[in-house]
This record gives structure tokens, sequence and C-alpha cells, in this order.
């Protein structure tokens, strides 16, 4: 049978550290008056901001002290949910594989429902803004499909009959 | 799909749990295949025949429907 590949059971807890500290960084960043350049680093990327405002533009290379707050609390949510979702659980069964599944598979059509409201229904730069969180919001999604279903099987299974 | 796991486990004298840690499975899957709302694998099905001591027809029968 082939296995879904799933990460230590100790990478829930890491994920759950750096969901909390996305968290940190976001109220931190909101108490830091605006002047403040805590966030501007260098950093080697692709920028491409030429419709917007100074209109940077570069190639793969260490580019100019950018602001980094939400490539950040990006970066940190996404990964921490990324450990929260393939950690593996107390036991691990085929049964347990295909709750997976029906959570994969649900948080997928849900998410392809939200992609095609979004599509339709919001314009302008707050679209960019909703895409952001397309990964996020798959993940979150199928760990909540996930563990309901979990808690529910825990939940009838608990009297042996 | 029916089956008849749970009498054969009770004429073989084992718990869930028991006969979860002889086929590899959580209690809750034996518990969740008795009450018929999960359908095992082929694999799980043979172990589950080696263990019990019984044919694949005896502890699985197909509904109308299936």
């Amino acid at each position: 049978m082939k296995k879904i590949p799933l990460l230590p059971r100790y990478f829930r807890w890491i994920g759950v550290g750096l969901v909390l500290l996305s968290v940190l960084v976001y109220i931190h960043q909101k108490l830091l008056p605006d002047t403040s350049n805590f966030y501007f680093m260098k950093t080697f990327a692709l920028i491409m901001d030429y419709p917007m405002s100074n209109g940077r533009v570069d190639y793969f290379s260490i580019t100019e002290p950018y602001d980094m707050r939400l490539t950040i609390q990006l970066f940190l949510s996404l990964l921490g949910l990324t450990f929260l979702a393939f950690a593996k659980n107390k036991i691990e069964d085929e049964m347990i594989n295909s709750i997976r599944l029906y959570a994969w598979s649900w948080s997928v059509i849900l998410m392809i429902v939200y992609v095609l409201g979004i599509t339709l229904f919001v314009y302008g730069f707050t679209f960019i803004s909703f895409y952001y969180f397309i990964p996020h919001l798959l993940i979150v999604v199928y760990s909540i499909i996930f563990y309901v279903n979990l808690l529910k099987l825990n939940r009838k299974g608990n009297y042996e009959e | 799909m029916k089956n008849n796991i749970k009498i054969y486990r009770v004429m073989k004298g084992y718990s869930q749990e028991q006969l979860a840690v002889l086929v590899n499975v959580s209690r809750q899957t034996i518990n969740a295949l008795e009450a018929a709302k999960y359908v095992p694998s082929t694999v799980l099905a043979l172990k589950l025949s080696n263990v019990l001591g019984k044919k694949m027809e005896e502890l699985f029968e197909l509904e109308e429907g299936d």
C-alpha cells in the first residue's frame, strides 16, 4: 500500500510554535511606529513592482532593503500550518488515511469554490490580498475537516459494544 | 457491505483492542468496521480473515445495492 509521507509527531508542536510566532510578528509590527525600519531587510529575490509605487525591478539578486513584514508572516504561518497538517497522529492506520484523503478532497473542492467566488466577485488589489491566503485556507479547512471527523470517530468508538 | 467480524471476534474471545493489535490497526478502526461504517482494504480483510480463522466469504457479504 502506498503511504502518505508524514512528519514525525513532534512537528505538531513546531507547527504550533511557528503559527504563534507569526501572530507575534503581526502584533509586533502593528505596535511599531510607521517610520520604523525594523522589518526592512536585504533579501535575495525577484522583485517587480513597476506597476506600483517606485517601479523597482530586481531579478533574483540581493535587493535593496525591502519591507518583509508580510513575507515573514506568510512564511511562518504557512510553514507552521503545514507542519500541523502533515504531522503523524498517535495511531496511523488505513482508516485514518482514508479520513485524511476525504479531508483533502473536500478542502480542495472548497478552495475551488472560494477561488471561483473571489474571481467573480472581488476586483482590484483586494483580489490579490484574497489570493495570498489560499494555501493557508486550504490547510486550515483540511485540518478542521480531518480533526472533526477524527473527533467524531473517537467519540463513537469510545465504548466497545 | 455487511460483515460478521463482531460475531467471530466474540467467538474467538478477543476484545476490540486485542483484535486491533493483532491486525495492526487502531481500536476505533475495528469499531468502525463492526458498525459497517468503514470498508477495509483487501490487505486488512485478509489479515482479519487469518486472525479470526474464517474465509473472506464468511466474514464479508455483499448487500443489495453494492
